[in-house]
């Protein structure tokens, strides 16, 4: 059964607009290149360069900072790299999760029918990357993390990014690891890079080299803080993107 | 003439994956290039068949299955392109359309979209498959 729309979370740079969010859609497409030629039987086609759009309604519900309106017009044309996440279903981890990376505000108005609520709706431009969640949540112990089984082991890397949206007490070189192996039971784990933060933002760990099928999160260190609010995202190239 | 529901008598596959299980809308869009030969000396605009093409677009509710079929090309397009089966009809009287992929013939994803238009209601995904090259038919 599909999940419903409530179940997805949205997240933007280090702020989770979920409980102002109404809908979501991402549009990824792929140019059609025209390869015509003669003694062809039917028209040819060869997919051109991939590109997403991710359009985002919500509740206004002001223009300061930290507001979903503020925020997303803060981003309007802006040349700063923002990074903006749709988890789809947020009820168990190992669900897909989608990246626009250098995202940008393309358009943003707003709509105020006379008897409604007012509302948003945002397009986003970016670079588009698909994963997996590995950790979505608040962190208040080290420890590994939840398997995640991918549909298959990948070779060529990927990326991880880390979406930290809150802090609580301070932390100094927090730490979170991904790791991998060919078996469910991890019991020899190959780690492919570690994240340190000392700060709510966005993060992202560059992945090389075989990426196996069994994946997790470890966190190493909370750094000094009581605990940390935050999600992981892992996509792996010829896998999940 | 008798009728033919559209219930279990609608199957398409993606490069090995059958997607009926994950589909409710199947849209099959061949179409013919309208090529224009109009000339001075013609009466009336003069208009002949060109090339045909193929696309199909599909849809229905979404799952984390449908989106590890759909999603990876969709972000890295593939050198060759892939293997696509369409059929439509009872078994009786099913019209199938094949195309074996290669780097020349097969079919792509030209869009996929995730929709959660509705806080209480089903995720959905959309997709447009462009075909390249002829199909068998049979």
């Amino acid at each position: 059964m599909a999940p419903k729309g409530r179940h997805g979370r949205l997240l933007l740079d280090e702020f989770d607009f979920s409980t102002d969010t109404m809908s979501a859609s991402l549009e990824m497409s792929v140019e059609s290149v025209g390869a015509n030629a003669w003694q062809s039987a039917a028209a040819l086609a060869q997919p051109g360069a991939p590109g997403a759009k991710l359009k985002v309604a919500g509740y206004y519900t002001g223009a300061d900072a930290g507001t979903i309106y503020g925020e997303m017009r803060e981003r309007l044309g802006s040349e700063a790299s923002a990074w903006i996440a749709w988890l789809v279903d947020t009820r168990s981890l190992g669900q897909p999760a989608d990246v626009l990376r250098t995202a940008w505000v393309s358009d943003l108005p707003l709509e105020a029918p006379i008897k409604e609520l007012i509302t948003l709706s945002a397009t986003f431009e970016g670079v588009p990357y698909g994963g997996y969640t590995l950790l979505d949540g608040a962190v208040t112990a080290t420890g590994n993390g939840t398997v995640v089984t991918l549909p298959a082991a990948g070779s060529a890397g990927g990326t991880a990014f880390l979406f930290v949206r809150s802090i609580t007490g301070t932390a100094t070189d927090a730490a979170v690891s991904v790791e991998c192996d060919t078996i469910v039971g991890m019991s020899t784990p190959t780690d492919k890079g570690t994240i340190e933060f000392s700060a709510v933002g966005v993060y992202e760990l560059a992945i090389t080299g075989t990426v196996e099928q069994y994946v997790r999160v470890t966190i190493d260190d909370l750094g000094g803080a009581t605990s940390f609010t935050a999600a992981l995202i892992l996509c792996v190239d010829g896998v999940t993107q | 003439m008798a009728r033919t529901k559209a219930l279990q008598n609608i199957a398409f596959s993606f490069n090995g994956s059958a997607l009926e299980g994950h589909m409710d809308s199947f849209s099959d869009e061949n179409g013919v290039e309208i090529t224009d030969s109009t000339v001075f000396t013609s009466t009336a605009q003069q208009q002949g068949p060109g090339a045909p093409n193929f696309s199909y677009k599909i849809g229905g509710p979404w799952s984390k299955t449908i989106d590890d079929i759909l999603r990876p090309d969709t972000i890295a397009p593939p050198d060759t392109l892939r293997t696509v089966v369409a059929a439509v009809g009872p078994s009786a009287s099913k019209v199938t359309l094949t195309w074996t992929g290669t780097t020349e013939v097969g079919g792509f994803i030209s869009s996929y979209t995730r929709k959660a238009d509705n806080p209480l209601g089903d995720v959905r995904w959309e997709a447009t498959i462009t075909m390249s090259g002829a199909p068998t038919a049979s």
